[in-house]
């Protein structure tokens, strides 16, 4: 027994040492150390550079000082803040219809009708393959005049667009989520179909937007 | 929604009980099938009338003359390479914009396509978490940028005479516009493309960097496999249709991208998009009325095909993603 272990222990001893020696891979490893240092710093410099200089130009004042002033005389320009009070209008009913619109739909597809989701999928893949500006052109001559002249309208295109990242990172919060127990779990503690439904929601939400909304890298 | 808790797909017995007449039977099944799809009706109608007709629009209109007869004038026009008169070219300028359209979108898809890539390895394999994270929310911001900001950046960065970054590099003797770079044509454009082309990439490849298990690299090596040929032989195979899939999906990105190349060229390289912005604005000849109409049409005819090698590939990468 003895001798085998002591065999076994030069072996291995044996193999150590020619995996140290002969290794090629040790100076690789340095090697591929450096590389992604190299491309790390390169590619951070790529996208700092032009943040930095936009910066530069933005608070610097005539004489080439640093300077907050431009930021101050932003609430002078007339219209700005009429304009970024739309924006954030826009941006808030976007959200909310497409939220409205998808999360229901979702959960209710994910439960009942699981063969739509392909269908889902393709659908919400034809923003991407059709461009923003070939989409424009399109509602530009179906939509009616009274719409077309109200600036909802862009909200309601916007939904269109961001469709294709909602349903992605949604779906992928739904698959994290284990919808089917959730709902049986709910179903059994909650005493009616009304509070099954309310505990459902309570507990399932909380999950579903931390996992939709967690970056997936 | 009202049964949104039972999780029993459809068969509730009360359509199969005996003594129902067949009539009443598929009646009844209709009409269960209706009620479970009827949650799904806001979408489908909102997604017909957002997305659905507006592309049916294009179509059609892509077939038709100015009176409205159908025709294949259009696509012909957009088509053809133009003729010379006195030494003087014209038209042709619709498949000029597709030819650098195409060129563009190759170039920013292929080269952040590998860049990007290397950098998604180089986070993906990085030992701190926060670096991890903070470098994927870094790329989901970044990939959506673009437009007047973007160029803004830019031409604050590069720009021929007050560029930062200009500045720097003159110091040292290697001023970019010296050595034929141009902000603002082909090469300048597909240089700023790049800077939502790459996050891109890295949001889309890192999740296939989980494909690529720790226990393989590790039998290569036991094995005695040097890290090339660990590369040349796991890595690569593996990777490779994840690193396509994702380079037609930049393709996509890149041939469609509008804002940014209409704020840094003011609208002077001439490529399918920008060439829409303009119908659209109005520039229209006369006889060309549906000219936009039938660029969109090539426009979406392209694309297609970019995202069917996506979704071909996706099916492949999948595999070794269980």
């Amino acid at each position: 027994m003895a001798s085998l272990e002591l065999g076994q222990a030069i072996e291995r001893e044996e193999f150590m040492g020619r995996y140290a020696r002969g290794n090629p891979s040790a100076a690789k490893f340095k090697r591929i150390h450096w590389g992604r240092g190299t491309a790390l710093v390169l590619a951070a410099m790529y996208f700092i550079v032009p943040f930095y200089a936009a910066m530069q130009f933005s608070l610097a004042n005539i004489n080439g000082g640093f300077s907050l002033e431009p930021l101050s005389e932003i609430g002078q320009s007339p219209g700005f803040f009429p304009a970024l009070w739309l924006s954030a209008q826009l941006a808030i009913v976007t959200m909310v219809i497409v939220m409205l619109l998808m999360v229901p739909t979702m959960i209710y597809v994910h439960l009942r009708m699981p063969r739509f989701r392909r269908v889902m999928e393709v659908i919400t893949i034809l923003p991407i393959i059709i461009p923003p500006i070939v989409l424009i052109v399109g509602v530009d001559g179906v939509t009616p005049g009274w719409l077309k002249s109200s600036q909802w309208l862009l909200a309601l295109v916007y939904v269109v667009l961001a469709m294709p990242y909602v349903y992605r990172s949604l779906d992928a919060g739904l698959g994290a989520l284990d919808l089917t127990t959730l709902v049986e779990a709910s179903r059994r503690r909650g005493r009616s179909d009304r509070a099954g439904r309310q505990r459902f929601f309570a507990c399932s939400c909380p999950t579903f937007v931390a996992h939709s909304f967690r970056p997936r890298c | 929604m009202s049964d949104l808790l039972t999780t029993d797909t459809g068969t509730s017995p009360t359509g199969v009980s005996g003594g129902v007449s067949p009539r009443r039977t598929s009646a009844g099944a209709l009409f269960r099938k209706i009620r479970t799809g009827a949650p799904v009706v806001p979408f489908i109608v909102y997604v017909t009338l957002g997305l659905l007709l507006p592309t049916l629009e294009i179509i059609n209109y892509a077939f038709r003359s100015d009176s409205g007869k159908p025709t294949l004038a259009n696509i012909r026009t957009i088509l053809s390479s133009g003729h010379v008169v006195n030494g003087v070219r014209n038209g042709g300028q619709y498949l000029a914009g597709f030819e650098n359209s195409l060129k563009l979108a190759l170039v920013t898809s292929i080269v952040p396509g590998i860049l990007g890539t290397f950098v998604a390895y180089a986070i993906a394999t990085s030992k701190h978490g926060l670096f991890t994270r903070l470098t994927a929310a870094c790329s989901g911001v970044l990939s959506q940028f673009g437009g007047v900001n973007l160029a803004f950046m830019f031409v604050a960065a590069f720009g021929a005479l007050s560029g930062v970054a200009t500045h720097w590099l003159a110091n040292i003797g290697l001023n970019p516009w010296d050595h034929g770079f141009n902000l603002y044509k082909f090469w300048g454009v597909a240089f700023v493309y790049m800077y939502f082309q790459i996050p891109l990439m890295i949001l889309i490849i890192t999740p296939a960097f989980a494909g690529l298990k720790e226990s393989w690299r590790e039998a290569a090596e036991n094995l005695g496999a040097s890290s090339w040929r660990y590369w040349r032989h796991v890595g690569l195979p593996v990777l490779a249709p994840a690193v396509l899939g994702s380079m037609f999906l930049l393709f996509g990105s890149g041939f469609s991208a509008y804002a940014t190349a209409e704020a840094l060229t003011a609208g002077s390289i001439a490529i399918t998009p920008i060439q829409i912005g303009a119908i659209l604005q109005g520039n229209v000849l006369a006889n060309q009325a549906n000219i936009g109409y039938a660029l969109g049409f090539a426009m979406i005819v392209i694309l297609l095909f970019s995202v069917i090698g996506y979704a071909l590939l996706r099916k492949r990468t999948s595999r070794w993603l269980r």
